[in-house]
C-alpha cells in the first residue's frame, strides 16, 4: 500500500491511499465515484439497447397483424421490456448521473461511503445479468407483466425459474440503487464544501436529493413485496386470494408510483441547469423552486393507489386528490423553468433543443395525467393504450429527452471532448418525428378501446394502420439513437478538446478540469450562492 | 451541518402530515401504514443524523480513500450467489457463502490497511 499524497481543502485534510491494484480492478473495482457512475452508464446503456430490442419485436409483432412471435413470447417480451427500462435502465442512469456529479456540484472531493456505492454497482450488474438469463432457461424468461402481479405471478401461473430470476434480479438491482441513493444523499447533506450551504446546492444536486429520498424511504416495499411473493410461490398461504392480490399492488405501486418521479426528478435538475446555462441567466425562484421540488416528493409518495382505482377497495377520493394536487408544484416548477427562459440570451444548443423537447412532450404526459388522475375516467382508461401512451410521454418524450440534454451537456465535464452538434441536431430531430410518431398514436387507439399486454387484436377493430405507423415510428426512434452512437464514436475518436468551461456555465463541476482529476478539485472558487461560476464572471473574475 | 438533518425530519412530517390526512377518507389499514412507516423511518434517521453532526461536531478529521475495493466486488457477488440459492438449492448457498466469506476477510484487511495509513498520516 503507498500513500499517493495528500491534499487540503479548507480545513479538512485528506489523504489519498492506493491498493495494490491490477487494471482489471481498478476498472471494475474501483471506488473512484467517476468510474462507478461511468460504468453503471455503460451498462444502463447496454441494457437500453437490449430493451429497446425487445420494444422494436414488439411493435413487429403489432405490425404485422400478431404473425411474428406466440402470445406467451409476447408476455415474456413486454415484462422484460418494461423491467429493463425501469429497473435496469433510467433509474440505474437517474441515479449514476448522481454519482458522478453531486460531489462535484456541492465540493466534495469523494462520494460518501465509495465502497458501499461500488457494492450497489455490482449488485445492479448481477440483478440485471439474473433478470435477463431467464431467457435461457426452458420456461423462458419472466412474463408476468413489470410489476410481477399476484396471482399472474404466483407458481401455478409463472411456473419455472425464469420468474424466480426476475424476483432475485429485481432485489438484487433495487438493493443496489438504494444503497446509492443513501451514499447521494449523505453526500449532499454532509460532505459540502465550506461556503455550500443547503440552500446553495446547484438545481441539479437538490433534485438528486428529492430523488434519493424517495429511493431510500419508498423502494424498500417493493423489496418487501418481492420477499412476499418469493414465500407465496414456495411456501404459499401468503398473499392469500383477492386481499392478498392487492396488498401485493399497494407494496408494489408503493414503489411503483414514486419510481416514476425518480424516473423524472433527475432529468428536471439537468433540464433546469441547461436552461439557466444557454440562456445565460440565472435560475429563476430558486427557493420556490426547492420548496416545490419537496412538496412534489412528498405528495408522490401518497398517490400510489390512483394505479389501483378500478379495484375499488381503497380511498379513490383521496388518491384523486393528491394525484391532482401535484399540478402546483408541477406549475411552479415550468413556471420557473419558463421565466429562466425568458428574455434569456438564448444559445440553441442540443442540449438547449433537447430541454427543450423535454419541457413540450413532458407536458403532454403531464396533462394526460390529469386525466387518469380522475377516477370516472381512469375507470374507462385503465389498462387501455391511453395509459401506455401517457407514461412513455413521461418516460421516455420527457426523462429521455432530459437525459440527453444531461449527455451532451455534461459530456465535455467527463470526457474531456465535444460532441458533434450537427449530428446532434440530427439525432435530435429524428428523435423528436420518431418519439410522437410512435407514442401519439396510442393515445387515439388507447381512446378507442385498444387494451394492453395483447399479442394479436381482431383485424376488423381497424387499428391496423395506427400501429403500422407506431412501428415506423420506432424504427425512427432506433435511427437516432444509432446517429447518437456515431456521434460519440466520431466524437471521441476525432477529439476536439472541450476544455474546462466550454458552455460559460453556472456550477462547480465546471470549476475543475475535463475530466475532473480522482479527488475532483485541486482548488475552490468561493461559493457565494447556488451559481458560483456566474457569481465570478458577474464580479469580474473571470473571463465570459 | 445539523440543518442537514432538517431535510430529512421536514420531510418525514410533510409525508406524515399527508398521510394523516387519509384519516378523513376512512383508509384502509395496508394504504395508511405504508406511508406511514415511512414517514417514521426518515423522521427516525434525521433525528439520528441530528444527534451524529451534534456528538461529532464541525471539526474534520482525515479521511483514507481507496483507490479499489476487489474484496466488495467479490463480497456482493457471494451474496447474489448465495440469494440465488434460495431459489436453486442448498449448494448454490453453500458456494455464495464462501465467496461471501473469502469477500469478508478481503474487507476486513483493506479496513486494517486504512487504519494503517492514517496511523502513519497522523504521525507525519
Amino acid at each position: 500500500m503507498v500513500d499517493t499524497g495528500t491534499r487540503t481543502r479548507g480545513q479538512h485534510l485528506v489523504s489519498t491511499v492506493a491498493l495494490p491494484t491490477r487494471v482489471a480492478s481498478s476498472t471494475l473495482a474501483s471506488t473512484d465515484h467517476k468510474r462507478i457512475a461511468g460504468t453503471a452508464c455503460a451498462t444502463a446503456f447496454l441494457f437500453f439497447l437490449a430493451g429497446g430490442l425487445l420494444a422494436l419485436l414488439m411493435r413487429s409483432q403489432l405490425a404485422a397483424d400478431g404473425g411474428v412471435v406466440s402470445q406467451q413470447t409476447y408476455n415474456e417480451l413486454f415484462t422484460m421490456h418494461g423491467s429493463t427500462m425501469v429497473y435496469l435502465v433510467i433509474v440505474p442512469v437517474a441515479l449514476a448521473v448522481g454519482i458522478y456529479f453531486v460531489p462535484l456540484q456541492v465540493g466534495a472531493a469523494e462520494i460518501a461511503g465509495p465502497r458501499v456505492v461500488l457494492a450497489g454497482l455490482w449488485m445492479y450488474v448481477c440483478g440485471g445479468v439474473l433478470m435477463w438469463s431467464g431467457f435461457l432457461t426452458s420456461g423462458g424468461a419472466a412474463s408476468a407483466s413489470w410489476g410481477g402481479f399476484d396471482p399472474l405471478s404466483e407458481s401455478i401461473h409463472s411456473p419455472g425459474s425464469g420468474m424466480e430470476l426476475w424476483i432475485f434480479g429485481v432485489m438484487l438491482a433495487t438493493l443496489g440503487q438504494i444503497l446509492w441513493a443513501g451514499c447521494i444523499l449523505l453526500t449532499a447533506l454532509r460532505a459540502r464544501a465550506p461556503g455550500m450551504t443547503l440552500m446553495r446546492m446547484p438545481v441539479f444536486t437538490w433534485t438528486m436529493v428529492v430523488t434519493c429520498l424517495m429511493v431510500v424511504f419508498g423502494f424498500p416495499a417493493l423489496l418487501l413485496a418481492l420477499g412476499l411473493l418469493w414465500a407465496q410461490r414456495h411456501f404459499g398461504g401468503v398473499l392469500v386470494g383477492g386481499a392478498g392480490a392487492v396488498d401485493y399492488q399497494a407494496l408494489f405501486w408503493f414503489y411503483g408510483h414514486p419510481v416514476v418521479y425518480v424516473m423524472f426528478f433527475p432529468f428536471v435538475g439537468m433540464v433546469g441547469e441547461v436552461l439557466a446555462t444557454f440562456s445565460s441567466r440565472r435560475f429563476f425562484g430558486y427557493s420556490a423552486f426547492v420548496v416545490a421540488l419537496l412538496a412534489f416528493a412528498g405528495l408522490s409518495m401518497t398517490v400510489w393507489a390512483h394505479h389501483m382505482f378500478t379495484f375499488g377497495v381503497l380511498s379513490n377520493k383521496y388518491f384523486a386528490l393528491t394525484s391532482t394536487a401535484l399540478i402546483v408544484p408541477a406549475g411552479v416548477e415550468y413556471f420557473d423553468f419558463l421565466a429562466t427562459i425568458w428574455r434569456g440570451s438564448l444559445r440553441f444548443t442540443t442540449a438547449f433543443l433537447f430541454a427543450l423537447g423535454f419541457l413540450v412532450q413532458f407536458l403532454i404526459g403531464g396533462l394526460t395525467g390529469v386525466i387518469l388522475a380522475s377516477p370516472p375516467l381512469d375507470y374507462g382508461l385503465n389498462m387501455s393504450y391511453f395509459v401506455v401512451a401517457h407514461f412513455h410521454y413521461t418516460i421516455f418524450a420527457g426523462s429521455a429527452f432530459g437525459l440527453f440534454a444531461g449527455i451532451y451537456y455534461w459530456f465535455p465535464k467527463i470526457t474531456g471532448v465535444m460532441l458533434r452538434e450537427r449530428l446532434g441536431k440530427l439525432h435530435f430531430v429524428l428523435m423528436v418525428i420518431g418519439t410522437n410518431l410512435t407514442f401519439f398514436p396510442m393515445f387515439i387507439l388507447g381512446a378507442e378501446g385498444m387494451t394492453r399486454r395483447i399479442a394479436r387484436y381482431p383485424a376488423s377493430t381497424g387499428w391496423q394502420g395506427l400501429n403500422i405507423l407506431e412501428t415506423g415510428g420506432s424504427v425512427v426512434i432506433a435511427l437516432s439513437v444509432i446517429v447518437f452512437m456515431l456521434n460519440m464514436l466520431i466524437s471521441l475518436r476525432r477529439r476536439r478538446p472541450a476544455g474546462d468551461d466550454p458552455w460559460g456555465a453556472h456550477t462547480l463541476e465546471w470549476a475543475t478540469s475535463s475530466p475532473p482529476p480522482r479527488h475532483n478539485f485541486h482548488a475552490l472558487p468561493p461559493i457565494r450562492s447556488y451559481a458560483p461560476l456566474l457569481d465570478l464572471r458577474e464580479t469580474g473574475q473571470v473571463s465570459r | 451541518m445539523r440543518r442537514a438533518a432538517i431535510v430529512l425530519i421536514g420531510w418525514g412530517l410533510w409525508l406524515g402530515a399527508l398521510t394523516a390526512l387519509q384519516a378523513v377518507f376512512a383508509p384502509k389499514l395496508i394504504q395508511f401504514s405504508i406511508p406511514a412507516l415511512a414517514s417514521a423511518v426518515c423522521m427516525t434517521a434525521g433525528l439520528m443524523l441530528w444527534a451524529l453532526d451534534a456528538r461529532r461536531g464541525q471539526i474534520e478529521r482525515p479521511r483514507p480513500l481507496t483507490d479499489s475495493s476487489l474484496a466488495t466486488v467479490t463480497l456482493v457477488v457471494g451474496l447474489s450467489l448465495a440469494l440465488l440459492g434460495a431459489g436453486f438449492g442448498l449448494w448454490l448457498i453453500l458456494i455464495g457463502a464462501a465467496i461471501t466469506a473469502l469477500g469478508l476477510g478481503g474487507v476486513v484487511r483493506e479496513q486494517r490497511a486504512r487504519t494503517r495509513s492514517l496511523r502513519r498520516e497522523a504521525s507525519r
